[in-house]
């Protein structure tokens, strides 16, 4: 821990290096060039890629989840996890995930089992419920705190905050400011930040964020999945915001950069052909 | 028998004025302290609620420490006594061979045990002033923890018999660590490929099984205390594998031309 201070404590004043977004040539000759730079920001990104896995630890009280393997995909027994719905409905399936320690019911471990569930933390996969989301919030302030240019945590961390307590709405547009900041030419900040804008209905600068997003993608050579995605995001949003303001061809221009990009988009299809989906 | 417990409380007094004399003791502890009190500090640079964090990372010092610690004190035991020549002057008394293993496990088992509570002490010292709260699991957290102790400490004088101090050190801490791998290996094998109940059972019967002795994690998380059958099925666990491994030990001291 001391390390990982020191590590934030260094790129913060000597290094400003460090708090820009690492994917522009000159950073990647620097990181190159400087040992100090290169070593620290291995630790760094090291200790937020930990502490990005202990925030899925937490959010079901420590109990350790894990993929299907091929062979429990193909004999369909595995106990599989979903997530209890706040409002009741119907649960949310997790992706072929299941405990890792297994359900009595597919647990042939005698005494062992039982031993294993009640020495370690062990939720029943089926219909889980998570802790408080505000719990990991101070996880993903260390983990920007560590590394700023973490977009996923920046990205994640606004949703927790939002999913908590929505009038913390303020909150979360200072938080991804400030990731931002930190990376000016990532696509899925811009667009979640024009996104969470546009909910506390500040569509000015909403729109010159996911006009931001949207030139940064189509600029791009080659984007992560992520980033595509957060692309097709900040398009939908515009087109939304749009044809909020009552801007018809604004909202149809979106819609024809967006089917560019994603022909098979359903908003943009829905704005271009309104009988579309009926 | 009475002979017994005085040899034990004999070796038990040389190890505890043998660990003070070393430094090991104080240089783990400081490290500890430093690790903990630097989660623990976060709250200085504006990230707060980091309650559940700082836990995790002091019991997990905690245990790390303690495992460690006790593993060297464990392998020391009899290979310094043999390599000072201290051994024969020992043996020249009416100390049976066994009496000499056994009175080591005592030694190593008290003082690594003691290790433990004292880095516990400072650990819950440092929640403490850090407004972080512990709950009652952490009483079965510190009992369950002993009691694996008496089973490292076994399993690390047997491997000192075996093979020399650094190997026994090193086996016993790839076992330690490793014991979880190996029982996650061994599930995910059965998921992929299912054995039999008996050929399962007997594999993880094998297995060594450390990590079941730390109750960290459900401290970290707070949850309520387990059922007190568990710990008396894991303290019956201990008693025969370390009594096992001691066993194996003794086998080999006993044909040991020293």
């Amino acid at each position: 821990m001391g390390l990982a201070l020191g590590s934030g404590w260094i790129a913060h004043l000597t290094l400003p290096v460090q708090n820009r977004q690492p994917d522009a040539a000159e950073l990647g000759e620097q990181m190159e060039q400087s040992a100090t730079a290169s070593i620290v920001g291995g630790f760094r990104s090291t200790v937020s890629g930990y502490l990005w896995m202990k925030a899925d630890e937490y959010l079901h009280g420590g109990a350790a989840m894990r993929r299907l393997t091929e062979g429990e995909m193909r004999r369909n027994d595995a106990r599989l996890a979903s997530t209890q719905s706040p409002d009741g409905s119907d649960p949310v399936q997790h992706h072929n995930e299941t405990s890792e320690i297994p359900h009595p019911n597919n647990d042939k471990r005698l005494g062992w089992g039982e031993i294993e569930r009640s020495v370690k933390p062990w939720v029943d996969p089926k219909n889980h419920r998570h802790v408080n989301l505000r719990e990991t919030i101070p996880l993903y302030q260390f983990m920007t705190w560590i590394d700023p240019t973490f977009v996923s945590a920046y990205v994640v961390g606004a949703h927790v905050i939002y999913s908590s307590d929505k009038s913390k709405i303020g909150e979360v547009i200072a938080w991804l400011h400030k990731g931002v900041q930190a990376s000016p030419k990532s696509v899925a900040l811009q667009t979640e930040l024009g996104r969470y804008l546009a909910e506390a209905q500040g569509f000015d600068e909403a729109q010159n964020c996911l006009r931001s997003a949207i030139s940064i993608g189509e600029s791009a050579q080659d984007l992560t999945a992520a980033e595509d995605d957060a692309l097709q995001d900040a398009y939908r949003w515009m087109i939304l915001i749009q044809r909020k303001l009552n801007n018809k061809i604004s909202e149809r221009e979106y819609a024809l950069r967006a089917l560019k990009r994603f022909p098979n988009d359903p908003i943009a299809l829905h704005t271009i052909n309104p009988s579309y989906g009926r | 028998m009475t002979q017994t417990v005085r040899i034990c409380s004999a070796f038990t007094r040389t190890s505890f004025l043998e660990m003070i004399r070393r430094k090991d003791f104080y240089a783990i502890g400081i490290l500890m302290l430093v690790m903990v009190a630097g989660a623990g500090t976060f709250g200085f640079f504006g990230v707060r609620g980091l309650s559940v964090f700082v836990r995790d990372v002091a019991f997990t010092a905690i245990g790390l420490f303690s495992t460690i610690f006790a593993v060297m004190a464990s392998a020391r035991q009899i290979t310094e006594e043999i390599s000072r020549k201290t051994l024969y002057p020992l043996l020249a008394r009416p100390i049976t061979r066994w009496q000499l293993i056994f009175g080591k496990w005592a030694a190593a088992w008290v003082i690594s045990s003691a290790a433990f509570l004292a880095f516990s002490v400072i650990g819950i010292a440092l929640l403490t002033v850090f407004s972080v709260p512990v709950t009652a699991i952490f009483l079965q957290y510190l009992i369950l923890k002993i009691i694996g102790l008496a089973w490292l400490c076994g399993l690390t004088i047997a491997l000192s018999l075996y093979a020399t101090p650094a190997a026994a050190i090193t086996l016993s801490l790839i076992i330690c660590f490793g014991s979880s791998a190996c029982g996650r290996i061994v599930l995910l094998a059965n998921a992929d490929h299912p054995m039999s109940t008996f050929g399962l059972n007997v594999a993880y019967s094998l297995l060594p099984h450390y990590d079941y002795f730390d109750l960290g994690a459900k401290a970290t998380y707070a949850w309520p205390m387990i059922p007190w059958w568990v710990i008396g099925a894991l303290l019956a666990y201990s008693a025969l594998h370390g009594a096992a491994m001691l066993l194996l030990g003794y086998v080999r001291f006993r044909s040991q031309p020293i």
